[in-house]
């Protein structure tokens, strides 16, 4: 519970109605999209990094834990206040400030829509690879503070790579510049790739510099039938090694392959293939050589894009990752989980990415009713244990952690207990 | 929309609704609302999570809850697009109900369903009442509208509203020699009160299709504004009713220009005859045999959200509309998006109504369409509310909102 005092300095900063303290609305901002339940004791909701810093500074002098907010679409518990205390919402921080085609960069702010960031710069005829599966709703700050990214990062690289600087508030409410406009900057700390993906436990970024690319000329979707996931992941392995590199490869069990209006009813491979339009051409053209007989149809523009969207409809439940060299082998085992995955249950695997997503269907039956994380997301990551891909935390490394971490947020105010290993790996 | 479960069952029964939201929080790309408000209370996920807050105890009922169960159109465009098939409509009118049942209403909606809409006659005097106090500033009259007028920045909103037309009864004339169906017309609050013409058009045209229209007596609002505000005994009180007068009416079907007023009749249990939403009925049952001439406009179709979602009736509109000769039909963005009308959000919450408006109205724009076309006459009242600030505002855009009967029955009048 906040004191008086706090609640009224709290709305001095950012204004009556943009500080929340009533219980009904404390308790829509309790969770994101894990299951979770932690009720923060004020919501702030500033319009400007002033009123960003002085809310820091009040944090950090009554030691009020704080979680950054974008649209709560986070699976690991960025967004979930664990320990109460404020959330510090981006609603009104949603400005794209700048798009500079000749620089090929633009700056935004955090609570800017991914989905409406990528097609303001694609009018210009620039294009924004980072493609989380949550774009549709998701944040720049918030993909930014998760690292996350999508299928195309095979090809264009992780998000990281987008970021060239950021505007960050640092848990006293000081402010820092990292990073240059420019597309090289060399020598020093790189504090930029630092903060990225440090979930909201090492700042606030309230202004992102990312870099643009040229908008591909030409963009084709092949839908290649396989007779199961893991003979998917083996196509998908083939045509790396033939030395394509395609945009997007992203393999389905039969069930998502059905649900995502593909017209198939085996498992497919999606392979998307950008670049100049004869390019495009030829390596459609050795994929289907490799494909031999189960080389499918073609589709491009809108059609392509229906299907892209469908796979962004589905929550994610689940979510494992793995060098890609190892996803045959998983998908065999996800495969043999058949029962346990019934009918509504889908699995969508980063061929590129070596990224494994167990998604609801639509129409998914009690997906929501077993508060643990339902049967199925233990089995999926009972798997990722077994595959040995949660690392435990190496103890110079934990080590490490920890300094930074205080050298940065000497009152842990900034997420805590969120969980992050070492190396940036999943804790979880 | 169906399956309503009984009033006394509470809350309790749709536990596992509110269980079934996985928290993806993909409803925020969909809600008109949330798009306005940017607040997790705005959006189906927050309203989901405050229902199942309140069942699990770890949220005591109160006036504020009630408020923002409240902001919500009743679009239905999370529960369409739910990957989880949340049915958020079917939970909140739940929610809502409850939270009445613990806390009470909001004093000045209480009375303006309770007085106004529940009774024809002052909702006839409401809406009549505040055309006369616009058109002559007659400003005495102004206590026949107490219960607009008590809603905060209301009443400005409700006279701008109002389409300035004549005040008359539908005439349904003499029964055509040999008609083709016998049908029974239900004209809504709205379309009675605010729309003396589209019931006219509506009359007319299913005439000049070879149907006998009949007006049966006792027919009263169909409910839905009771239901969504959460008096479920109120809204069966009316359902009982119109069901017997319809039964009793021993017509072959019930034809209504409403999309609000259809989608609440479809729902009816009792109901033994066939209910049509009146484009529904013109393009697939009488199949539109009578001659028209040729009307050179260019027309942009918005779906009405219960027309759409509520009853997915789609096509049949825009069908009616491509068989006038020479009317140039185009589609605007999210056709389907809420214009933000919805009942009396328009009247509670006129600032993020506004908003949503300004959306559509600047999506009607950009088809270059002279008339925008809707089958429900509360969608036009809102519609045709924005097309006019945009007037008064000197941009182009859209001059009139018209129901697509409406234009079906000038393209029948003789030259
Ligand atoms: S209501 Fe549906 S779309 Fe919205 S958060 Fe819940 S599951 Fe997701
Ligand atoms: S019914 Fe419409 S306004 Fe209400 S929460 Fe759903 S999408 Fe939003």
């Amino acid at each position: 519970m906040l004191s008086a005092q706090i609640k009224h300095e709290l709305r001095a900063i950012v204004g009556e109605r943009m500080a929340l303290t009533d219980p009904a609305d404390l308790a829509t901002y309790a969770y994101d999209a894990t299951h979770y339940t932690h009720t923060p004791d004020a919501v702030v909701v500033p319009a400007s990094t002033d009123e960003v810093s002085a809310v820091l500074r009040l944090a950090s002098r009554e030691r009020l834990p704080v979680v950054a907010r974008g649209s709560g679409t986070s699976l690991c518990g960025g967004a979930t206040p664990i320990r109460g205390g404020v959330v510090l919402s981006t609603a009104r921080l949603r400005r794209i400030l700048d798009i500079n085609a000749a620089r090929s960069c633009a700056t935004a702010e955090p609570g800017v829509n991914t989905a409406e960031f990528m097609r303001a710069v694609e009018t210009r005829g620039l294009f924004y690879p980072p493609d989380p599966s949550s774009q549709s709703v998701s944040t720049l700050g918030g993909n930014v503070a998760q690292g996350a990214g999508g299928p195309r990062g095979a090809k264009y690289g992780s998000l990281r790579d987008y970021v060239l600087g950021c505007d960050v508030i640092l848990a006293d409410g000081s402010r820092l510049r990292t990073g240059a406009n420019t597309v090289k900057n060399a020598s020093g700390y790189d504090l930029t790739r630092l903060f990225v993906g440090s979930r909201g436990t090492l700042c606030f970024f309230s202004q992102l510099r990312l870099r643009l690319l040229p908008l591909p000329v030409a963009r084709r979707l092949l839908l290649l039938p396989c007779a199961d996931l893991a003979a998917a992941a083996r196509l998908a392995l083939a045509i790396t090694a033939a030395g394509l590199l395609p945009s997007r490869l992203e393999a389905l069990n039969d069930q998502a392959a059905a649900a995502a209006g593909a017209g198939q009813t085996s498992a497919i491979l999606l392979c998307e293939l950008d670049g100049s339009a004869p390019g495009v051409d030829r390596q459609a053209a050795i994929v289907a050589r490799l494909a031999g007989a189960q080389s499918g149809e073609d589709r491009a523009g809108e059609a392509a894009e229906a299907i892209w969207n469908q796979l962004q409809g589905w929550p994610t439940l689940a979510r494992v990752q793995v060098p890609r060299d190892r996803l045959p082998a998983l998908l065999a085992k996800v495969g043999e989980l058949g029962g346990t995955l019934r009918g509504d249950w889908g699995v969508v695997a980063g061929a590129g990415t070596g990224g494994v997503r167990l998604v609801a269907l639509p129409g998914t039956k009690d997906a929501g009713t077993e508060p643990e994380g339902s049967a199925p997301a233990a089995e999926f990551a009972a798997l990722a244990g077994e595959f040995g891909l949660v690392r435990p935390a190496a103890e110079p490394a934990e080590r490490l952690r920890r300094s930074l971490k205080s050298a940065f947020d000497p009152r842990g105010i900034l997420n805590p207990l969120v969980p992050l290993a070492p190396d940036g790996s999943q804790a979880r | 929309m169906s399956d309503h479960r009984e009033d006394g069952e509470g809350l309790q029964a749709y536990y596992d609704e509110a269980l079934r939201c996985v928290r993806c929080g993909l409803c925020q790309a969909v809600c008109p609302v949330y798009a306005v408000e940017q607040s997790e209370a705005s959006v189906a996920r927050g309203k989901v999570q405050l229902a199942r807050a309140l069942l699990e105890g770890r949220l005591e009922p109160s006036p504020a809850v009630r408020e923002r169960l409240f902001l919500c159109l009743n679009c239905g465009a999370c529960t369409a697009n739910c990957p989880s098939g949340v049915n958020v409509a079917k939970l909140m009118l739940a929610t809502r109900a409850q939270l009445l049942r613990d806390v009470g209403r909001p004093a000045v909606e209480g009375l303006l369903l309770r007085q106004v809409l529940a009774n024809p006659r002052s909702l006839g005097l409401a809406g009549a009442g505040l055309a006369l106090y616009r058109r002559s500033g007659l400003r005495w009259l102004a206590h026949y509208v107490d219960a607009l007028a008590t809603l905060p920045a209301g009443l400005a909103k409700a006279e701008a509203m109002l389409p300035s037309r004549s005040r008359s009864r539908p005439r349904v004339g003499p029964a055509p020699e040999r008609p083709r169906y016998r049908v029974a017309y239900f004209a809504g609050c709205v379309t009675s009160v605010l729309y003396p013409d589209l019931a006219q058009s509506v009359v007319a045209v299913l005439r000049q299709e070879g149907c006998q229209v009949v007006l049966p007596r006792g027919l009263g609002c169909c409910g839905t504004p009771h239901r969504a505000y959460g008096d479920a005994a109120a809204a069966q009180k009316l359902a009982d009713r119109n069901t017997r007068a319809l039964n009793e009416a021993s017509v072959e079907a019930v034809v209504t220009d409403c999309a609000t007023c259809g989608a609440g009749l479809k729902d009816y249990s009792g109901l033994r005859v066939p209910v049509y939403d009146v484009s529904q009925f013109l393009v697939e049952e009488a199949g539109l045999v009578a001659p028209r001439r040729p009307l050179a406009v260019r027309v942009t179709y918005h779906d009405p959200c219960h027309l759409a979602r509520g009853q997915g009736v789609r096509e049949a509109p825009r069908r009616l509309l491509r068989a006038i000769p020479g009317l140039d039909l185009v589609e605007m963005a999210e056709a389907d998006r809420c214009c933000g009308g919805a009942g009396t959000f328009a009247l509670t919450h006129p600032e993020t109504s506004l908003r949503i408006l300004e959306r559509k109205v600047a999506n009607a724009a950009a088809t270059g369409a002279a008339i925008v076309a809707s089958g429900c006459p509360a969608c036009l009242l809102q519609i045709g509310y924005g097309l006019g600030r945009l007037a008064a505002g000197g941009q182009d855009g859209p001059r009139e909102a018209l129901h697509p009967v409406e234009l079906l029955a000038q393209a029948y009048a003789p030259p």
